[in-house]
């Protein structure tokens, strides 16, 4: 893939999530002038910046979703619901091609007919005096509609009164065959026999040119032109393996330029009735002769050898000949031949210019001597709108400083070095400690610490630095809602209002990554389940908009993420009963258990509150999944609820995920490391101290009585006696799910920063006792335990 | 063969090919007067189409096929 598309699709997936973003907003202050503007200028960039590429489908779909919003913006349509849906689809449509054309580089074989399907939508809306205008437009894009011209008087009469009955619509399609298509095995004369109502067909080709010699037969030249009343679906239909090569236009029967037809339209083109065999002029193409046969002059005052001024010579007045003879003028030919041979009698060019300057006197000056036309001014547009796209991140509020995108595996390797560095580093007080006890160099030893001292700053300061890179704003998930609550109210038919805060705080990049997906599935929960209809809120005294609100904030060195609803709430006694019936809760369970624990049941695999399935939500798969998800990330979810009142979702997650805090553990001669977010104190107790219920040891802690398992019961080592020698325990109580556990382990370590590698490869399996491996400084491997399914496993 | 080649005449038959444009354009530069009756003409390929849009050569019998009678021979008259 070439930069250009690389950078183009990038900036475009911004400009279409700007564009999007707006037309939601738009739809809440319909008169916001300052939103219709910016929706505009990013669909207006996107289409300038398409250009620069050959995505038919998408410019047209872009084309009129902006001739839309022009009228929006020019007050000539005011912007209703479906409006603004019309435009979202289609936003989203080209949102999908570009995943296609960073896969494939090329839009699918759907393309054209879905953008045309598009097309026809949003050109539905437009105000019908200015279709016309507008056809003519896109039209203009690809050729003039003077082609229409071609047809005889007779063949445009007939299809104006077609026309006239109201019920058919009549299309143009201009079919210019790739001059190697017969190769391909096409035939262009078939295709449009294909074409049944045909009401006009005119055939273009090479100039009749009998008995030449070497004529390639197989060089296709003709150009097809196409008057039917056959629907545009249809006509596209067939001629969908070489929509590059055709124009279709809807052509309306002011176009026709018949005379004496209504409006002033057909009366300009009735002019040039008469004539259809004489070429016609407008200003433009006279301000082009002008500045052709100025060029001409210039030419002739260029300085040059002598031994070319014949040949110059003749080629200025050949083309000035050409000219007039293009604007249907012949009379200053003798003229000119006479100053011709003037000019080579007297060897000097004065005459030659005196009539050429009096011939450029002549052409009419309307146009005001600009040069052509049509292909500088798009020329122009392309331009404006890479300018545009290119300026387009300042005008976000976020991106006035200079920003480089940088791909993520570059991020990541530099966090893989920082990883190595600091076991590297870390090898260095081995090193200092060897050097005085093997070798007796006490001084260096001294020295290699101090050394140390400065590497292990710096590549501090150089860890956090790379974290800060990764960090990423919560709003990239929030800016999403807006769209989703919008779509999924309207179509549930509620009402309600989204509140964010907190966009800005940030979280390491692979936390909001996947962070997104049990985000998107609890604001659907919330309303689908959340929030009650319209009606039902204001029987109950609510207001009829319901509210859910979304919000982050740092606590600690926690990011915080709460979604509330004011809606309807969980009952906990409907939770108990459904957990109770699904086996989930035993009946001991259900006597005791509190309403808070109840509620956090949602989270259990199997449990799905809805009383129906929608294809929203209500699967019974899904909040579980919420859970794991975020648990993987080592965050936590917690729910709270009031009946009636509404619900909140509270997660926690840690701010970065890079480097973990374990708490090292010794069990039968082996390291270990547990997360320390799991540890909730470190206690010893004599081994008298532990009693048995039932069949399980426990311990007294503060009044409580804890749950007591054994390191080496869980990973299945053999139990040394170490502990009993001492007779004290060492134990290390755990928190899970708001129980404590307690776990005895031979020897306490001290704690440790370690990057946790993820299991790979045929340890992959093993997630359910590691959750990871990490490097210590010495070069040993510590192997991080999975404690919570260790523990739910006996 | 979908083209008859006669003395002066070549009667195109049928559906005429993309293979045959190459022998009817060496036909027609052999024989500069030599006319044309398409009266079996079913359909043309383009390339035949534009052999005859290049050399112009008198159609003595226009096809029976409406498709060409109505819209392909009045683009191929010489006047």
């Amino acid at each position: 893939m070439t930069p250009l598309l690389a950078q183009f699709i990038q900036e475009t997936r911004e400009l279409l999530e700007q564009a999007s973003s707006g037309l939601i907003a738009l739809e809440k202050n319909p008169s916001d002038r300052g939103l219709i503007n910016q929706v505009f200028r990013s669909v207006h960039t996107i289409k300038g910046a398409s250009g620069l590429f050959d995505f038919h489908p998408l410019i047209a779909l872009l084309h009129a979703g902006e001739d839309l919003l022009d009228q929006v913006r020019g007050e000539s349509l005011s912007i209703t619901h479906e409006i603004i849906d019309s435009l979202l689809e289609a936003l989203d449509q080209v949102a999908s091609w570009l995943d296609d054309i960073e896969a494939h580089e090329a839009l699918p074989e759907t393309a054209e007919r879905n953008a045309s399907r598009f097309v026809r939508q949003l050109r539905g809306f437009l105000q019908p005096d200015e279709i016309v205008e507008s056809e003519q437009v896109t039209a203009a894009d690809t050729m003039s509609l003077d082609w229409l011209m071609k047809f005889p008087e007779s063949v445009r009469l007939q299809a104006f009164e077609t026309l006239e009955d109201g019920e058919s619509a009549l299309t143009g399609l201009v079919y210019t065959p790739d001059s190697g298509c017969f190769y391909k095995g096409q035939d262009p004369l078939y295709l449009t026999r294909q074409v049944t109502d045909l009401h006009g067909l005119v055939i273009e080709g090479p100039e009749p040119a009998p008995g030449l010699d070497g004529y390639d037969a197989y060089n296709c030249g003709l150009r097809f032109y196409l008057l039917t009343t056959v629907p545009r679906p249809q006509i596209e239909e067939v001629f969908r393996y070489v929509a590059q090569e055709t124009v279709i236009v809807d052509v309306q029967p002011t176009q026709l330029g018949l005379p004496g037809r209504d409006g002033d339209k057909c009366a300009v083109n009735g002019d040039s009735i008469g004539e259809v065999s004489a070429p016609s002029t407008n200003g433009h193409e006279e301000s082009a002769f002008r500045h052709i046969l100025t060029e001409q002059l210039r030419v002739l005052d260029t300085p040059t050898d002598p031994a070319q001024w014949n040949g110059r010579l003749r080629a200025v007045i050949q083309t000035v000949k050409n000219c007039l003879r293009a604007l249907g003028r012949d009379e200053p030919f003798a003229e000119l031949d006479g100053a011709l041979s003037q000019t080579e009698q007297l060897r000097s060019l004065k005459p030659v210019q005196e009539v050429l300057q009096g011939i450029i006197g002549t052409i009419g000056t309307a146009g005001d001597g600009l040069s052509p036309v049509a292909l500088v001014e798009e020329v122009t547009e392309i331009q404006e709108g890479v300018e545009e796209a290119r300026s387009a991140p300042d005008r976000t509020p976020q991106g006035s400083a200079k920003v480089l995108k940088i791909d993520q595996a570059r991020i990541d390797k530099l966090m893989d070095l920082i990883g190595e560095m600091v076991v590297a580093k870390n090898s260095l007080p081995y090193l200092a400690k060897r050097a005085e006890s093997v070798f007796g160099v006490r001084e260096l030893s001294r020295e290699i610490k101090d050394k140390y001292a400065v590497i292990d700053r710096i590549s501090q300061e150089m860890q956090s630095a790379i974290m800060q890179v990764r960090m990423l704003p919560v709003s990239n998930i929030f800016q999403r809602f807006p769209r989703l609550v919008r779509d999924i109210a309207r179509k549930l038919g509620k009402r309600i209002a989204l509140r964010i805060s907190g966009e800005e705080t940030e979280a390491d990049k692979n936390i909001i990554e996947m962070l997104s997906e049990p985000l998107i599935h609890m604001v659907r929960n919330s309303i689908d389940h959340g929030i009650e209809m319209p009606e039902l809120r204001e029987e109950l005294g609510k207001p009829a908009e319901g509210t859910i609100s979304i919000n982050a904030f740092y606590e600690s060195d926690s990011v915080i993420i709460e979604i509330a609803d004011d809606g309807k709430g969980i009952d906990p006694q409907v939770i108990k009963l459904k957990a109770y019936q699904k086996g989930l809760l035993s009946e001991e369970r259900l006597a005791v258990i509190s309403d808070e624990e109840a509620l956090q049941l949602v989270f259990a695999p199997g449990l799905s509150t809805a009383e129906s399935i929608s294809d929203l939500s209500g699967r019974g798969v899904g909040m579980d999944v919420v859970r794991s998800t975020i648990e993987h990330i080592g965050g936590s979810v917690a729910l709270s609820s009031k009946k009636g009142a509404g619900t909140t979702v509270r997660i926690r997650l840690p701010l970065s995920m890079a480097v973990t805090q374990v708490m090292g553990v010794e069990v039968a001669g082996q390291l270990w490391g547990i997360p320390m977010d799991l540890v909730a104190e470190t206690v010893r107790i004599p081994s008298l101290a532990v009693f048995r219920i039932k069949n399980r040891d426990v311990f007294v802690l503060r009044n409580r009585i804890v749950p007591l398992t054994r390191l080496t019961d869980l990973l299945a080592l053999s139990r040394t006696d170490q502990d009993l020698t001492h007779n004290q325990l060492a134990i290390i109580v755990v928190r899970i799910n708001g129980e404590h556990i307690g776990i005895v382990v031979d020897r306490f370590w001290e704690s440790m920063e370690i990057i946790i590698k993820p299991m790979e490869g045929i340890l992959g399996g093993l997630t359910s006792c590691y959750s990871g491996t990490g490097l210590l400084g010495d070069g040993t491997i510590l192997m991080v335990l999975n404690i919570k399914e260790l523990l739910y496993a006996h | 063969m979908p083209i008859e080649f006669g003395k002066n005449v070549a009667r195109l038959k049928e559906i005429c090919t993309v293979e045959e444009a190459e022998t009817l354009l060496e036909w027609l530069q052999n024989h500069p007067k030599g006319q044309i009756n398409m009266k079996h003409c079913q359909h043309l390929h383009t390339a035949i189409l534009q052999v005859l849009w290049v050399t112009r050569p008198r159609i003595n019998t226009l096809p029976d096929d409406p498709f060409l009678a109505r819209w392909v021979m009045p683009l191929l008259s010489n006047g």
